[in-house]
C-alpha cells in the first residue's frame, strides 16, 4: 500500500536536521535522521515528499512564549489583541508572527478575561525560513518553533498531569523546555551545553574534584550567551558553556576510549546540566509564579540515562524519564522518538500554532474555496451531462415510441375505417331484415288456427265474432266474442272458466284479459255473454 | 488563478446552457408522453369501436344469411309486382271460394323499413268448413312469394253454421336498391 511521505525538517543552529517517514495507514514508518548544510539536497528530499513539517530553533531573541490575560472581547479581535502585545514585547518596530491559544476563562479583579497562550515570531526570521522552503510551499504542512513542536510531542505521547521539563540534549546545542500538559510553552531556552552521543564508558572513579583537577577543566562563564528565550535577557540567568576541551570527540583515540575521561565528561555534563535546570526553574518560578516542574524527560542522547545514575539530579526532579511511552503509538519507536524528538516532533505539531504565513494562509483558502468551487462545478457539469445524456436518450425512446403508437394510431384509424366501410355497406340489411321478419318469415299459424279454435269450442260455447288485429311477427292480437249457455250465471261462470282454461292450454293462444257479463244484464237467462282477449302465436312461442 | 476562474466562468457557463438544454429536453419528453397518453387513449377508443363494428358486422352477415337472395332483388316497377300478385291471388283458390277482392289501386310509397310501395288488399267471404277458409288464409298470407301483412281478420257467426269473414291484408313492395343487395350474397360467398 502506498503511503504517504513525509519530510521533517528542523533547523538548529544552521543545521538541518531531518527524517523521511512513510505514513501507511496512519502508521509512521520512520528512516534514520541525518542532518545536513545543503539546502540543495533537501530540496531534492521536498520534490519527493507529500508533506513537510518545518520547525525552527529560532534565535533568542526572534521569539517570545507569553501567557497573557486578554479582554474578553469577540474572538475574531484576539488576534490583533495578541499581535499588539507580542509588538509590545519585542520592543521592536518590525512586523511579528504570532499564534495563539484560548486556555480557559478566568476572573481578573472582578473582570472576566481569556488566559490566553502565545508564541510569537519576528517575521523576518519566520519569513526567511520559510523562503528557503518556498518553492515547495504548497506540501508544507506545519511550521513552528522547535520548543513547540517539542511539548506538544511529550504532551500527546506522555501524557503528564501537570507542567514538565524537557531537556533535548543534541551534539551542538541544548534545548530545555517547560510545557504544560495542554502541550503550550511556558519557557523555552538554549543554552551551549553539548554531549556526545558516542557511548561512554563510565566505572566509578576517584572523586570528581580530583579528576576534575587532573584534567584541569575550567569552566568558562560565558555572560553574553546566556539567554532566554522569553526575551527577558535582563533577567537572564547564565548559561554555561563546557570547553571544547572537555567535550568527547567522534574520532577514536588511538588508545581507545579512556573510562576517567568519559566519567570526567559526565560529571561535568551533570553539573551544567543541573546548574541550567536550576537557572531555568528558578526564571519560571518567578515568572509564572509557579511551582516548578518535578517532571523531567531526559531526551535526545543515549548517554543521558548512564550519567543519571552516576550523577543523580537533585531530588526536586523526582519524576525522570528518558523515553516516551510510544510503543503504542503510530509505530514509532521509544528510541527513536526520545533520541530524535527534534526532527519527530514535527509530526505532532498542534494546529492552533502552526506558523505558515497569512498570505499563505489566505492563498490556501482562496485556493480551497477555488478547488471546491470548481470541484462543485466539474460534479455539477458531470451530474449535468450525465442528466443531459439520460434525457436524450429518454426523448429519443419517448419519440419512437410516440412514431410507433402514431403508427399504430393510423393502423387502428384504418382498421376502423375499413370496418365502418363494411357495416356500412351491410347497413341496409337492418331494414331488410326487419321488412322480410314483418311480412314473410314470421307469421301465425294462418293455415291451422281456425280448425284449433272450433276444436276448442263446447257446446255451451257460441261465438259470436272472432277479430284479428294486426301484428308484429307472429302474434297477434285477437278478440273472441260469443255467448255460454247455462242453467244461471254461476253455472255460465264456471263453464266460462273451464272454456278458458282450455283456450289457454291451447300452444296457438293466450289469453291476456277476458270479461263475463255481470249477473242480472243479460236479456236471456240462459246466455250470458263474455269476451276474451287472445294472442295468436306460432306454436313454441315467437321465434 | 486567474486561469482557474476564467474556467470556472467558462465551465459556468456551461453548465448553464447544459442546464437550459436538459431543461428544453425534459419539456419535450413530458409534452410527448403527454401527446403519447393521447394517443394511447385513441387507440384504445379505436380498437374498442372496431371490436364493435366488427360484432356489427357478425350480426348484420348473419342477418343477411337469414335472407333469401331473390327477396333482395326488390321490384324494378311496383306496378308489376301489383300486377304479378293479381295474377297470384286469380287462382282457383281464391275464385273456388265466392270470394269477393277488394283492393286500393293507386299504392302509398313508404320509406321504412325499406323504401317499398304499400296497397291495400281486402277479401270477403263465407264458409262452413274451417278448411275451406284455413286454404284460402293460407294461399294469401302464408306464401314466401309476395310480402303481404294481415291488417285485420274478422269472423262472424251466425244463426246458421255459415261464417262470414273480411279479410283486409296489406301488399308490400320493395323498391329495387340502387345497388343490388343481392350481390352482397356473392361477395359473402
Amino acid at each position: 500500500m502506498a503511503g504517504t511521505r513525509i519530510l521533517s525538517i528542523s533547523l538548529i543552529d544552521g543545521v538541518y536536521h531531518y527524517v523521511e517517514i512513510d505514513r501507511r495507514g496512519g502508521v509512521f514508518f520512520s528512516q534514520q535522521p541525518r542532518t545536513t548544510n545543503s539546502v540543495e539536497a533537501l530540496m531534492t528530499l521536498c520534490r519527493s515528499a507529500r508533506e513537510i513539517h518545518l520547525a525552527m530553533a529560532f534565535p533568542t531573541e526572534a521569539v517570545t512564549y507569553q501567557r497573557i490575560l486578554l479582554p474578553k472581547v469577540a474572538r475574531k479581535h484576539l488576534p490583533s489583541l495578541v499581535r499588539q502585545d507580542a509588538t509590545e514585547k519585542f520592543e521592536l518596530a518590525e512586523p511579528v508572527a504570532a499564534r495563539f491559544k484560548v486556555v480557559k476563562e478566568v476572573m481578573d479583579a472582578g473582570i472576566s478575561k481569556w488566559q490566553t497562550v502565545y508564541c510569537a515570531v519576528l517575521a523576518k526570521h519566520l519569513l526567511a525560513f520559510w523562503n528557503t522552503f518556498k518553492s515547495y510551499r504548497k506540501k508544507i504542512r506545519f511550521v513552528s518553533p522547535l520548543p513547540i513542536a517539542v511539548a506538544s510531542l511529550v504532551a500527546q505521547l506522555a501524557a503528564p498531569e501537570e507542567n514538565f521539563m524537557v531537556i533535548w540534549v543534541g551534539e551542538d546545542t541544548t534545548l530545555i523546555i517547560i510545557g504544560s500538559p495542554q502541550g503550550t510553552v511556558y519557557v523555552a531556552r538554549s543554552v551551549p551545553l553539548t554531549l556526545s552521543r558516542k557511548r561512554l564508558e563510565l566505572k566509578p572513579a576517584p572523586p570528581l574534584a580530583a579528576a576534575a583537577s587532573d584534567a584541569s577543566i575550567e569552566i568558562e562563564l560565558n555572560m553574553e550567551a546566556c539567554r532566554l528565550d522569553t526575551g527577558e535577557a535582563a533577567d537572564a540567568p547564565p548559561a554555561w558553556k563546557v570547553p571544547a576541551s572537555v567535550l568527547p570527540t567522534d574520532a577514536p583515540s588511538s588508545d581507545g576510549p579512556d573510562p576517567h575521561d568519559d566519567m570526567v565528561i559526565a560529571g561535568t555534563f551533570a553539573r551544567e546540566l543541573e546548574r541550567a535546570l536550576g537557572v531555568t526553574s528558578t526564571f519560571f518560578k518567578q515568572e509564572f509564579r509557579e511551582q516548578a516542574p518535578r517532571r523531567l524527560f531526559l531526551l535526545g542522547n543515549p548517554n543521558l540515562k548512564l550519567i543519571h545514575e552516576f550523577y543523580p539530579l537533585p531530588a526536586a526532579y523526582d519524576q525522570v524519564a528518558y523515553e516516551l511511552t510510544t510503543s503504542a503509538y503510530r509505530g514509532l519507536s521509544p528510541r527513536l522518538a526520545a533520541e530524535n524528538i527534534h526532527v519527530t516532533a514535527n509530526l505532532f505539531i498542534r494546529e492552533d500554532f502552526n506558523f505558515i504565513p497569512e498570505q499563505e494562509l489566505n492563498i490556501r483558502k482562496s485556493n480551497l474555496l477555488v478547488n471546491t468551487t470548481a470541484l462543485l462545478l466539474l460534479t455539477g457539469l458531470g451530474l449535468s451531462m450525465f442528466w443531459t445524456i439520460q434525457l436524450h436518450q429518454k426523448r429519443a425512446d419517448t419519440l419512437q415510441a410516440y412514431r410507433q403508437q402514431t403508427i399504430r394510431l393510423h393502423e387502428a384509424q384504418s382498421e376502423e375505417a375499413h370496418w365502418q366501410a363494411e357495416v356500412n355497406r351491410l347497413k341496409p340489411i337492418e331494414g331488410w331484415k326487419q321488412f322480410y321478419d314483418d311480412t314473410v318469415s314470421t307469421k301465425p299459424p294462418w293455415n291451422m288456427f281456425i280448425s284449433e279454435l272450433a276444436i276448442l269450442m263446447e257446446d255451451y260455447v257460441l261465438i259470436s265474432s272472432f277479430q284479428v288485429q294486426s301484428g308484429d311477427g307472429d302474434a297477434h292480437n285477437c278478440r273472441l266474442q260469443g255467448k255460454i249457455r247455462a242453467d244461471n250465471w254461476e253455472a255460465g261462470l264456471r263453464l266460462f272458466r273451464e272454456f278458458g282454461r282450455n283456450v289457454q292450454s291451447s300452444p296457438m293462444f293466450d289469453v291476456l284479459t277476458i270479461q263475463y257479463a255481470p249477473e242480472g244484464l243479460n236479456t236471456d237467462p240462459s246466455k250470458f255473454d263474455f269476451e276474451m282477449a287472445l294472442t295468436l302465436t306460432r306454436p313454441g312461442g315467437i321465434l | 488563478m486567474k486561469l482557474k476562474i476564467g474556467l470556472i466562468c467558462a465551465a459556468l457557463v456551461v453548465l448553464a446552457q447544459l442546464l437550459m438544454y436538459a431543461h428544453i429536453i425534459k419539456a419535450t419528453v413530458i409534452l410527448v408522453e403527454r401527446e403519447s397518453q393521447t394517443v394511447a387513449g385513441e387507440i384504445h377508443s379505436l380498437e374498442a369501436g372496431t371490436a364493435r363494428l366488427q360484432q356489427d358486422f357478425r350480426r348484420l352477415e348473419l342477418m343477411l344469411a337469414a335472407i333469401p337472395p331473390e327477396f333482395l332483388e326488390g321490384v324494378e316497377d311496383p306496378e308489376a309486382g301489383f300486377m304479378e300478385f293479381l295474377n297470384y291471388i286469380n287462382d282457383p283458390v281464391v275464385d273456388g271460394a265466392g270470394v269477393q277482392v277488394r283492393m286500393r289501386r293507386s299504392p302509398t310509397f313508404t320509406h321504412q323499413p325499406i323504401p317499398h310501395h304499400e296497397s291495400q288488399f281486402g277479401f270477403s267471404f263465407h264458409f262452413t268448413d274451417t278448411r275451406d277458409a284455413e286454404n284460402l288464409l293460407n294461399y294469401v298470407l302464408h306464401q314466401p312469394r309476395f310480402p303481404v301483412r294481415l291488417s285485420t281478420l274478422n269472423l262472424r257467426g251466425g244463426n246458421t253454421d255459415e261464417v262470414s269473414a273480411d279479410l283486409l291484408i296489406s301488399l308490400h313492395i320493395p323498391a329495387r336498391h340502387t345497388h343490388p343487395l343481392a350481390a352482397l350474397h356473392g361477395e359473402k360467398r
